[in-house]
């Protein structure tokens, strides 16, 4: 099965510069996203996890051109998004949009929540003036908010409702990608369970793509169709849900996944514990950014940065250990 | 500490969510207004200032003539009158026009290139930031006496004085706005509304002045409100100093100016005591709307 690439991210870097010397050059830099690479297929969801601090966000918000990369490429349906003007790139609008993390932070708390969601319509100009009320109201509807709420503000709704507002405003611009930078762990589990569903029908609805930015496993494993994992800056693996969840490859995916908490304690394996705390992305070890805390560790990990590489089809991992041939 | 309760008791009241859906914001600031003493007379105060500033010279006699000399309050001249024969109480009521529009068109216009300019370098950030604020720094070290005294000097034969008077203390207030906004930029476009409000394609004039702006205002209606009496103030120092208003127009500093040339102070003390009081009233009457109406739209503060 030939899958058309929709995102292609090649190389992506973002520095964000910590100090700088008296001429305002940077003496020393936080690498926040370093040497990034990936695609995204038109009509999956692309879970992206990692710790917090990895560099994740960082991507979903160089995607929808809130941060400019460093360097790299962020190629959107064959068009290069990095080297566009301002002008070019609000054209782009229209077909990627975000979903923010926290739903209280993310909505303008002087405008009603029909506002919200009608300015992506008027701004874009997407439908008539005289239809924008209808496509708000079926915007509504489509997010499980009723038509009398539009003229309500975000802060008389529950985080579940203001997350599922953010949804429309998404949605509105009729997107083909939507970027969705943790969009439930703001929320408390049942209502993760309801947005995480609606996204799903969503994206059957609408013939979405998504791009599933996340800390927690299991909400990936619910959703995503590919996963990948970050360290540091680094992308460490990625893979189908089904090799990831059952071959996991690099160590620290290994480790991760062997954090999830079960239910059925006589199904409980090892856990793996790593030690100490994640490295200062200012300065982060020499070699592979995990050696300093990887239970497989050997002679080299800490000189070499090991490439992402394709184990096997469509299994991409960044680990000595597979690829000493 | 009256104040403070009166307010508490208005947040716990307006956090109930059935009043929330059916009370606007305005009519919660408009009970949060009632409750707030202070701020509740000093806003009777600036809105009677303001009529009498609009309408009080249809009711008063000329205040610029005047026969004979000094004489004290009587129920002809409430006030007395002033060494040259004029009615204080025309002459007081009169200077409330010039001082109100001065003080309220000084503030507004600073008010507006300190908002302008102090957006742009917050939201633009780097050079411009730079460039912007460091001549807001340049002007912020200009005393505005000193700033007055050197336009009057350069251009006072050409120029109306009273005008380049207004303008040296519409200058001195620009940065104070523009610092303002800055900083209420800076904080707000982190915020993530700010960066949906880019993502959905928003040009950045209309994510500053369509969605920043309106969170800054509350910040600028209190600092625009306490720059009114600011402004009162200036102007009527310049008055005092001959500088400003220029006789025979009625203006509270240069009728202190006057009393004082004409050695008042102990024999016509009333010459003195209406124009101070005027002036004291006035800045104070704006000092408690805009302290008040602080304690009303800044949560962080007094609640």
């Amino acid at each position: 099965m030939k899958q058309k690439i929709l995102l292609e991210i090649k190389n992506l870097k973002k520095y964000f510069p910590v100090e700088t010397n008296l001429f305002g050059v940077p003496t020393s830099v936080l690498k926040a996203v370093d040497d990034v690479s990936f695609n995204i297929f038109k009509g999956e969801t692309f879970g992206l996890v990692g710790e917090s601090g990895c560099g994740k966000t960082t991507i979903g918000k160089m995607i929808v051109d809130i941060y400019k990369p460093t360097s790299g490429s962020i190629i959107f349906d064959g068009t290069d998004l990095t080297n566009l003007s301002k002008k070019e790139h609000r054209k782009y609008c229209k077909d990627i949009q975000l979903i923010f993390q926290d739903p209280y932070a993310s909505l303008n708390p002087r405008m009603t929540i029909g506002d919200i969601i009608a300015e992506p319509i008027i701004i874009n100009k997407l439908v008539p003036s005289n239809e924008v009320e209808n496509r708000v109201a079926y915007l509504l509807n489509c997010v499980g908010l009723a038509k009398h709420h539009r003229d309500r503000y975000a802060y008389e709704f529950s985080g579940g409702q203001r997350q599922r507002v953010g949804i429309a405003r998404a949605l509105a611009v009729n997107p083909k990608l939507i970027v969705c930078d943790e969009p439930v762990s703001a929320l408390d589990v049942s209502i993760q369970a309801q947005v995480i569903n609606l996204l799903s029908d969503l994206q059957a609805e609408f013939n979405l793509t998504y791009l599933f930015i996340a800390h927690g496993l299991h909400v990936i494993k619910h959703i995503s169709d590919r996963v990948g994992v970050m360290y540091l800056g680094k992308m460490m693996e990625i893979a189908g849900k089904q090799a990831f969840y059952e071959r996991p490859l690099n160590p620290y995916t290994q480790a991760l996944l062997s954090a999830i908490p079960v239910t059925d304690l006589s199904l409980k394996k090892d856990r793996i514990r790593l030690k100490g705390d994640v490295p200062s992305p200012i300065d982060p070890p020499e070699g592979c950014h995990f050696c300093t805390r990887c239970f497989k560790v050997f002679k080299g990990c800490e000189i070499e940065q090991p490439p992402l590489k394709e184990y096997e089809k469509g299994h991409f991992v960044a680990c000595r250990l597979y690829n000493k041939s | 500490m009256e104040r403070k309760k009166d307010s508490q008791t208005t947040t716990a009241s307006s956090a109930t969510p059935e009043q929330k859906l059916h009370h606007s914001r305005a009519r919660d600031m408009w009970a949060a207004m009632f409750d707030n003493k202070a701020a509740f007379i000093g806003l009777i105060i600036v809105v009677f200032l303001i009529l009498i500033a609009i309408f009080g010279r249809f009711f008063v006699t000329d205040p610029t003539i005047g026969h004979g000399h000094e004489s004290p309050p009587s129920s002809e001249h409430w006030f007395g009158t002033d060494n040259l024969g004029r009615d204080i109480f025309s002459r007081v009521i009169a200077g409330t026009g010039i001082s109100i529009t001065v003080g309220i068109v000084g503030a507004l216009v600073s008010l507006i290139f300190g908002t302008i300019l102090g957006a742009i370098a917050g939201y633009m950030g780097g050079k411009i930031d730079t460039i912007i604020m460091r001549i807001m720094d340049m002007v912020l070290a200009i005393p505005s006496i000193l700033l007055a005294i050197s336009l009057i000097a350069a251009l006072g034969r050409v120029y109306d004085k009273t005008v380049l008077a207004v303008i040296a203390i519409i200058v001195v207030a620009i940065p104070e706005f523009a610092r303002i906004v800055r900083g209420c930029v800076l904080s707000e476009k982190e915020n993530d509304y700010v960066q949906a409000a880019k993502v959905i394609g928003n040009r950045d004039f209309s994510i500053i002045f369509k969605h920043i702006m309106p969170n800054v205002m509350s910040s600028l209606i209190v600092r625009g409100t306490l720059e009114v009496s600011t402004a009162i103030l200036n102007v009527a120092a310049l008055g005092f100093l001959g500088l400003g208003v220029q006789p025979p127009h009625p203006e509270w500093g240069t009728m202190l100016s006057d009393a004082h040339k004409a050695n008042a102070i102990f024999s016509a003390p009333y010459m003195m005591i209406f124009p101070g009081l005027a002036i004291t009233i006035t800045v104070l009457a704006f000092n408690m709307l805009g302290d008040g109406l602080r304690d009303i739209l800044d949560p962080k503060s007094g609640r």
